[in-house]
């Protein structure tokens, strides 16, 4: 068991930035999770640090040791890849062996790691079969079989539950946390799945466009996101975006393009800066809900609905506000932008995330009101969050 | 897959039906005919070769031809085939062991001169026969090597070789790279995986290639006419003919000699066609 | 979103645009440490290749420019003599080169023409559920399966003018018996049926295979937007075939235009020269007259010839394609 530190590694091809420069230190025994859209460079981080890329600057740690230049095999770490990669040639039992053999392990001591390897992930009965025999679960449990038996120090999974059917990719989540929870190596697993990262994760780590957006625990990363990117990328469905302009005097407003919002009073320390500028208010489809407001914290906000999908426990309501009165204050007046002028023609659309019991039909209009206290705001040109 | 077909099938009208057997039938009596008069001619007694007689079993049949052919010292029928048989299993071994490495780093690896040589060993395939025989000719009377086994296999191994090192290219390039990688996390070297992964799972595709190879050295002709002009070391294809020669007027024995030689080769072709062409079409779909 | 950021590393790979910046010793180290492996694996292979076809190849350019033959290639007096492109010229001013080309044309028209439309012909009958269909198919491959020394010799005795089955099947409808062997122009069409027999397995066997790779949802398809049989044939069955039928045709043309197995064995080119076709007259200028240059410069002729004809066809289909 080690500790894997990244230092700004940089991974190119040709001509194309894949990484550019991420520095991570993954602590020793963590399960972190890699999230991102496809081509964010999460497989290529991991297939970095198995050795099966070439960085092409930057360092690699596993424990003390630096292994930039070190075969995937000297590297003691194992990999469950996509494709689960069993060769078809060999039985499961020959599959999950064939890395204990080549490290020179005795034979007795061969069988013991596979047998209980297998014992543990109920593959016994199955251990003279070719993995064309198997069903598409039992091969990925092989291919974590082969993983485990090398008992190393860290285990890279490369989106190991893609090609399971959503029954048994559910089940087979449960079956890896505990799976960690047993063993402790440390994991580091890449996946494009929000649900997969957010529940197996002890921490996430965000990439986008070769860079690492934020790493933190799956609480943090949903309820604080450092930016635009990471607040639209976790939760589904995303977390609803409108520019803003803030506006007002004293009190802070939020004014959208048919409606405004107030700004908290603790809020306004952070939003003083942008009086009068723009910005990306954000919030997510939980945190509208239906109903009167109390004013305050709970804003009403007129909307029609234009398609409601019921999904047993929860409603998603497709909303738009109405093309309302836009008022701003005269001090602000001149301020604003032309890039928001011109959105203030249009309607607003956004979704909630609704009671089912709630009795909104398509085409109604309805009150909804947003819970500030949880809501988010962005700078518009970095999309930092602003809180 | 076929689904439709089926479909189709049964929509298909009886009579509609009936007109497709029948073409097929007559298509395969074509292709047979020649066949079985082989064997006709075969068992025919030597006195009624010039027989006008076109039934297909004669009706004075008899194995005579037969006899003659495997028990006739004269004829040297077994040497002929021992020949052929060590010139086609060498042949084949060793263009194998040569083509598997390299076809896997054609597949695998982007080295310099990759793709011409790609095409280059395409290209040979648009060599006529004289092109690279005469040269290999004049190679081999300047080595000795005339008249020699050895100078035999090295001209086959001109047609072998880049046909072996093209078919297992494909074959490879279907292979996926996890699997290699798979094998480098579980401790084997670049060379390992190749020897210890790839080359196992590899087993029916190589055994195939070789015996294509095989196959191409057991039937060959031209360049053994050439190459061996010693009785002693005929191929089967030399022997027959000369048999043919000897016995101008008797086709008894050279039919004889046909149909023995014949359906080993056959039932092979048979049980392999099947991976040749998918060889060949995905070879050249991608050139 | 940054498109170049996101493009996955396997087109990456492919972009050849792209100039890498670092100095020519850096790269080269870099490309041999990555390809060493490549490169042991194939000098073995390249070795013997170097050996058995890119010498030889060479040297039948070199050889073409001599005069060499059977009498000054090993003489202890008499040298070959370089002649330029003497041996050229002479092929060229020869009017028999042009009578022989023709006809290798012809034969190899006829021959892939042939193969191409029995084999369509026959995959699509085979196409469908038949009771019997394992067995015609092996049946019909049987022709491609046999040496093609045996395949030569029987169709010889089968075209024997006197006890050839041919003409005894010809006389008992009563036909007349027809010279074929000893006539040039049915020595001809007897070399022609003998490899069309031959070669149809071939065409069929990979456009069976072609056949069989299209969904049947095209059809279902097309038989929902009312489509004939024929509109099928041709809008569906022509073009899916296509990928599997260029490389076939391609490689069907070279192996018939260099086909000297047949017409040499049955007709060694004869009677009176009237089935020599361009590799069966190179053959015997080589091995049975001993014109090792004059060989050598004809096989490369012949070797251009089809060489043109590859680029030809290849761009002619790629064109098709993209329009």
């Amino acid at each position: 068991m080690a500790e894997v530190r990244l230092v700004n590694l940089a991974k190119a091809f040709g001509p194309v930035q894949i990484l550019k420069g991420i520095d991570l230190t993954i602590p020793d025994g963590e399960f972190v999770v890699l999230l991102g859209p496809s081509g964010c460079g999460k497989t290529t981080t991991l297939r970095l640090i198995a050795g099966l890329e070439e960085a092409t600057s930057g360092e690699i740690f596993i424990g003390e040791r630096k292994v930039n230049d070190l075969p995937p095999k000297e590297r003691d770490i194992a990999m469950v890849f996509q494709s689960y990669a069993l060769y078809p040639h060999m039985t499961v039992f020959d599959n999950m062996a064939f890395g204990l053999r080549l490290h020179g392990v005795r034979r007795e001591e061969v069988d013991r790691r596979v047998m209980e390897a297998a014992e543990m992930l109920e593959l016994t009965p199955l251990l003279a079969r070719k993995p064309r025999a198997l069903s598409g679960g039992q091969r990925q449990r092989v291919a974590v079989g082969r993983a485990i038996v090398r008992n190393p120090k860290v285990f890279l999974m490369d989106e190991p539950l893609s090609n399971l059917d959503a029954k048994l990719r559910v089940q087979t989540r449960v079956e890896l946390s505990k799976l960690h929870m047993k063993l402790g190596v440390t994991t580091i697993y890449v996946t494009h799945d929000q649900m997969e990262a957010m529940t197996l994760g002890n921490l996430v780590v965000i990439m986008n466009q070769g860079i690492i957006q934020q790493m933190g625990t799956p609480s943090d990363v949903y309820d604080r996101p450092a930016n635009k990117f990471v607040a639209g990328f976790v939760g589904s469905p995303p977390m609803n975006f409108f520019p803003a302009l803030v506006d007002g005097e004293e009190e802070l407003f939020f004014q959208m393009a048919s409606f405004r919002l107030p700004v908290l009073p603790e809020r306004c320390a952070a939003l003083a800066p942008y009086r009068g500028k723009d910005v990306v208010f954000g919030i997510r489809p939980e945190d509208i809900n239906m109903g009167g407001g109390d004013g305050a914290v709970h804003i009403p906000v007129t909307a029609k609905v234009d398609v409601l999908e019921l999904l047993g426990a929860e409603i998603f309501l497709y909303l738009s506000s109405p093309e309302g009165i836009f008022v701003a204050s005269s001090a602000s007046q001149k301020l604003l932008s032309q890039k928001f002028l011109k959105l203030k023609a249009t309607a607003v659309s956004f979704i909630a995330r609704v009671d089912p019991s709630t009795p909104a039909k398509e085409g109604d209009s309805v009150q909804v009101v947003f819970n500030l206290g949880r809501s988010h705001a962005f700078d518009a040109d970095s999309e930092r969050a602003i809180y | 897959m076929a689904g439709t077909f089926f479909k189709r099938a049964k929509g298909d009208s009886s009579f509609k039906r009936l007109l497709i057997n029948l073409i097929l039938i007559v298509a395969c009596a074509a292709a047979l005919y020649p066949v079985l008069r082989v064997i006709t001619v075969s068992l025919r007694p030597s006195g009624s070769v010039f027989s006008m007689d076109l039934s297909l079993i004669p009706p004075d049949a008899t194995l005579a031809s037969y006899q003659s052919i495997l028990f006739d010292p004269k004829v040297g029928f077994w040497t002929w085939i021992g020949n052929s048989l060590m010139v086609s299993v060498i042949t084949a071994m060793v263009a194998l062991i040569l083509a598997a490495p390299a076809a896997y780093a054609f597949s695998r690896f982007k080295f310099a001169g990759k793709q011409p040589g790609l095409i280059f060993l395409l290209v040979t395939q648009f060599f006529p026969a004289t092109m690279l025989l005469l040269p290999l000719y004049m190679m081999l009377i300047q080595l000795s090597l005339i008249n020699n086994f050895w100078g035999l296999i090295l001209c086959y191994m001109s047609i072998a070789l880049p046909f072996s090192i093209w078919i297992l290219k494909g074959y490879f390039d279907t292979i996926p790279n996890d699997l290699e990688e798979a094998a480098y996390i579980d401790g084997t070297t670049p060379l390992g995986a190749f020897f210890r992964v790839i080359l196992p799972l590899s087993t029916p595709a190589l055994s195939i290639t070789a015996l294509f190879s095989f196959m191409t050295a057991w039937s060959e002709f031209i360049i053994a006419r050439v190459v061996l002009q010693k009785q002693a070391l005929f191929t089967w294809p030399l022997g027959t003919v000369t048999l043919q020669g000897a016995y101008y007027t008797n086709w008894g024995p050279f039919s004889a000699a046909a149909v023995l030689i014949s359906i080993p080769v056959v039932i092979l072709f048979l049980l392999t066609s099947k991976y040749l062409v998918s060889g060949l079409t995905l070879g050249a779909v991608k050139g | 979103m940054n498109i170049a950021a996101t493009a996955i590393p396997k087109e990456v790979k492919q972009s050849q645009r792209y100039r890498d910046p670092r100095p020519f010793s850096v790269r080269f180290r870099e490309h041999m440490r990555r390809n060493r492996l490549a490169y042991l694996l194939l000098i073995p292979a390249f070795v013997v290749i170097c050996a058995t076809v890119i010498y030889p190849f060479i040297y039948a350019f070199n050889l073409a420019t001599t005069d060499t033959n059977m009498y000054n290639i090993n003489s202890p007096t008499k040298q070959p003599q370089f002649v330029g492109v003497g041996n050229f010229v002479e092929i060229f001013s020869n009017p028999e080169f042009y009578t022989v080309l023709g006809r290798t044309i012809l034969w190899t028209a006829v021959n892939v023409i042939c193969h191409v439309a029995f084999g369509l012909w026959l995959a699509v009958l085979l196409n469908r559920n038949l009771k019997m269909r394992g067995l015609y198919r092996t049946l019909l491959v049987l022709p491609w399966a046999i040496p093609q020394l045996i395949v030569a010799m029987m169709w010889k005795n089968e075209f024997n003018t006197q006890y050839g089955s041919i003409n005894l099947i010809l006389q008992s409808i009563g036909l007349p018996a027809i010279p074929w062997l000893t006539d040039p122009f049915w020595a001809f069409v007897a070399v022609c049926i003998t490899n069309i027999w031959l070669g149809i397995p071939f065409m069929m066997v990979i456009i069976l295979g072609g056949l069989q790779s299209i969904s049947p949802e095209y059809y279902e398809a097309a038989q929902i937007d009312g489509a004939t049989a024929w509109q099928q044939f041709r809008n569906i069955t022509v073009p899916f075939l296509r990928p599997v039928l260029t490389p076939a045709i391609i490689l069907g043309t070279v192996w018939t235009f260099n086909n000297l197995n047949i017409i040499y064995l049955i007709t060694k080119g004869g009677p009176n020269n009237g089935t020599q076709i361009l590799v069966t007259y190179v053959y015997r200028a080589a091995f049975d007259f001993y014109r090792y240059g004059y060989a050598a410069a004809f096989s490369v002729v012949i070797f251009l010839i089809l060489l043109i004809f590859c680029l030809f066809y290849i761009r002619a289909t790629r064109g098709a394609q993209e329009v």
